[in-house]
């Protein structure tokens, strides 16, 4: 496979499914996608879509059973080679040597997720002394105060031996991020790093993301399920369903022209605060019960363009409208095509 | 006054401290101000949405005009049929007719179900503890409003655990709606829900207000949400209402310097843009700043607010204020 020069990494076809005694629960299921050097992908979705499995399977820290990680490849370029994170095994010492050194991750929670027992700088610090070896006490204790500056806390030197429970969650969140950052990562997952936080708190930590992520170079996932914030933080956007993804695109493409009905309907369901007010558009029905085997595109229930005895009958490919925008749609892919997947629907396709 | 200008509720001066105690005999060494000085019109048929940060005091707003905390001061007039309310006066008998006037929409539809309860029971309870109805009457309202919010009557006897969080919140309105009050105060009604669900519910609101006539206090930290719901839009920090103005105007040119950095804040959809980024945090409700509440975060702020508690005033026919300088500044909205 030719090592292209921008690709940092590569996910193909991933698929993460749950055991559960109710049965599998294809939380992830044939996601594929790529993430450029220094660039940012937004993933929207609502809940249950499966855009935080797929986070945490690129990290491989799904929960382990019941949760496995059953297909697909997730490729990782760097400068000494190409790893399939996959391949590896969860608690192995090369995955625990490319976790917060070359993909890091800030998670929704800043409540939880750091340990209530030790301080601020002690978590920093562990991080540190796992990936930089020969380091001395000193010169890692002034490195957690730089970057506790650096995310905007402020009397770091004071602030590094307090205790989370101490900080404000606004804080808590610039340390997790400092925490992430500690070991200048090629890749930062953010998960829903701002809803547990205020609208003028979270967009300082927006600022703040995004001025790292130029300093540092970093590329960087941003999932949430606010398509605004999404929007402001990300190159490209990729919508995700039910463990698959509906539509992916550039963010002016996947706001100006959205193709899938699904982000069709999304759109016209959310309240915003410019332009006129029309009455909102609801997606009829629910989300279908997620122990459910869809044969065909999973939104079909729900969708007002359905193509009955083709949409559920079988699997949309990803479809390219234009070099930047993909969608997994039917109404998109050519008729012969589509005929040919499923010949039974022809006619009713052709209507 | 006129019959048509009378409001539906009026809110004065209301106040609701809550005690911080502390020491040996659990003295009470401070209050945490969650509500300070707060005055409020309500109209008949209106919706007013309140918006703020969480810490704001927009809950306990909402819970207080209720009488579910008793006000510390300050006075709820509820205006009906010509005859005043005063609501943290009412006696147990004269309450049972208030609450048949005036309900709440919780927010968190998994915690404010009882698990142990069927739908009937849930939802009739009002009926019941008010005195409106029993037996077969109480059960085919309990059937007539499930139907008005898009339950199946079939579910009657289902409990809680069994419905997903929009068809919770469904029961949750039809709780409040069963007595047919007046006034419906929604507590961030949809924030447990998912943007598809989010737009069922406000817009099934919607249509019930049209429907029954009812004034809504609605409230909400979602700037979007509160500007497709509302009429007025009241917005709070720190237990304090900063301004009060009608939707279109209030957002596009704000008075108060925090509506103006809240609505910077908010992310939007068009363009990536720059915004005006608030320092600091909203502050600790027990120990307030001098002066005005917002000025140590206020990039506008002069001697004056960190002296002077400024205090909501009518700055031209239906916005009121609590800025020393809105009259100086000519600040940026949507």
């Amino acid at each position: 496979m030719a090592n292209d020069n921008n690709k940092l990494i590569e996910v193909r076809d991933l698929q993460t499914y749950f055991y559960l005694y109710e049965g599998v629960v294809r939380a992830v299921d044939g996601v594929s996608y790529t993430i450029n050097k220094g660039k940012s992908l937004g993933v929207i979705g609502e809940s249950g879509c499966g855009k935080s499995v797929t986070a945490q399977s690129m990290m491989r820290i799904v929960p382990t059973p019941p949760a496995k990680e059953v297909g697909g490849e997730i490729l990782l370029h760097l400068d000494t080679g190409t790893v399939d994170v996959l391949k590896m095994t969860a608690n192995s010492p090369e995955m625990r040597a490319l976790r917060w050194k070359e993909i890091s991750m800030v998670f929704q929670e800043p409540m939880t997720s750091f340990s209530p027992l030790f301080t601020i700088g002690n978590q920093i610090t562990e991080a540190i002394k796992l990936h930089i070896p020969g380091i001395t006490k000193k010169e890692m204790r002034d490195r957690v105060i730089e970057l506790l500056g650096k995310v905007g806390i402020p009397q770091p030197s004071r602030l590094i031996d307090v205790y989370p429970h101490q900080l404000s969650g606004g804080m808590r969140q610039r340390a997790m991020i400092a925490m992430a950052l500690s070991c200048n990562p090629k890749l930062l997952i953010a998960d829903e790093p701002t809803t547990a936080l205020d609208v003028t708190i979270e967009a300082q930590i927006l600022e703040l993301i995004r001025a790292l992520q130029e300093e540092f170079g970093m590329a960087l996932m941003y999932i949430s399920h606010d398509l605004a914030v999404v929007s402001e933080m990300s190159d490209e956007i990729m919508i995700m369903y039910l463990g698959r993804v509906m539509e992916k695109a550039t963010t002016d493409e996947v706001f100006n022209n959205p193709m899938h009905p699904y982000t069709q309907a999304l759109w016209r369901s959310i309240p915003t605060i410019e332009g006129d007010i029309k009455r909102l558009n609801t997606i009829s029905g629910m989300l279908p019960n997620p122990y459910t085997v869809h044969k065909g595109c999973p939104f079909f229930s729900r969708c007002e363009q359905r193509i009955p005895g083709l949409c559920d009958e079988a699997r949309p490919a990803m479809t390219e409208v234009s070099p930047t925008h993909t969608v997994s749609c039917f109404l998109y892919e050519k008729s012969a095509q589509a005929a040919s997947r499923a010949p039974a629907a022809g006619q009713m396709a052709a209507r | 006054m006129s019959a048509q200008a009378e409001p539906l509720l009026e809110v004065k001066e209301l106040k609701k401290w809550f005690p911080i105690t502390g020491g040996f005999f659990k003295r009470t060494i401070g209050y945490v101000k969650a509500v300070d000085d707060v005055n409020l019109v309500v109209q008949p048929g209106e919706t007013l949405g309140v918006v703020g940060e969480s810490g704001s005091g927009k809950t306990t707003l909402g819970r207080t005009i209720l009488r579910l905390y008793e006000p510390t001061s300050g006075d709820i007039v509820l205006h009906e049929k010509g005859r005043e309310y005063h609501v943290p006066l009412l006696d147990d008998k004269e309450m049972h007719h208030f609450r048949r006037n005036a309900q709440m929409i919780f927010q968190d539809p998994y915690a404010s179900l009882n698990p142990r309860m069927n739908i009937l029971e849930t939802i009739g309870e009002p009926l019941l503890v008010n005195g409106v109805a029993k037996g077969t009457e109480l059960e085919e309202r309990v059937k007539k409003v499930m139907l008005q919010v898009g339950l199946r009557v079939e579910h009657l006897r289902r409990f809680p655990h069994s419905f997903s969080g929009g068809q919770r919140q469904r029961i949750g309105i039809a709780r409040a709606l069963v007595v047919n009050p007046k006034l419906v105060v929604a507590d961030e009604p949809v924030s447990a829900l998912d943007v598809s669900i989010q737009a069922q519910i406000l817009n099934l609101l919607k249509d019930l207000q049209e429907q029954y006539q009812l004034t809504y206090i609605f409230i909400s930290h979602a700037m979007g949400v509160i500007r497709y719901m509302s009429d007025r839009i009241a917005v709070m920090y720190a237990g304090k209402m900063v301004e009060v103005g009608p939707k279109q105007e209030l957002l596009n040119k704000p008075l108060h310097p925090y509506t103006e950095a809240l609505l910077s804040a908010v992310p939007k959809m068009s363009q990536k843009r720059k915004r005006l980024v608030s320092r600091g945090e909203v502050p600790d409700l027990s120990r307030l700043p001098s002066g005005c509440v917002f000025h140590p975060r206020c990039k506008y702020a002069t001697d004056i607010c960190k002296n002077e508690e400024p205090h909501l005033r009518e700055l031209s026919p239906g916005r009121t204020v609590s800025c020393h300088l809105a009259e100086k500044l000519s600040l940026e909205g949507i």
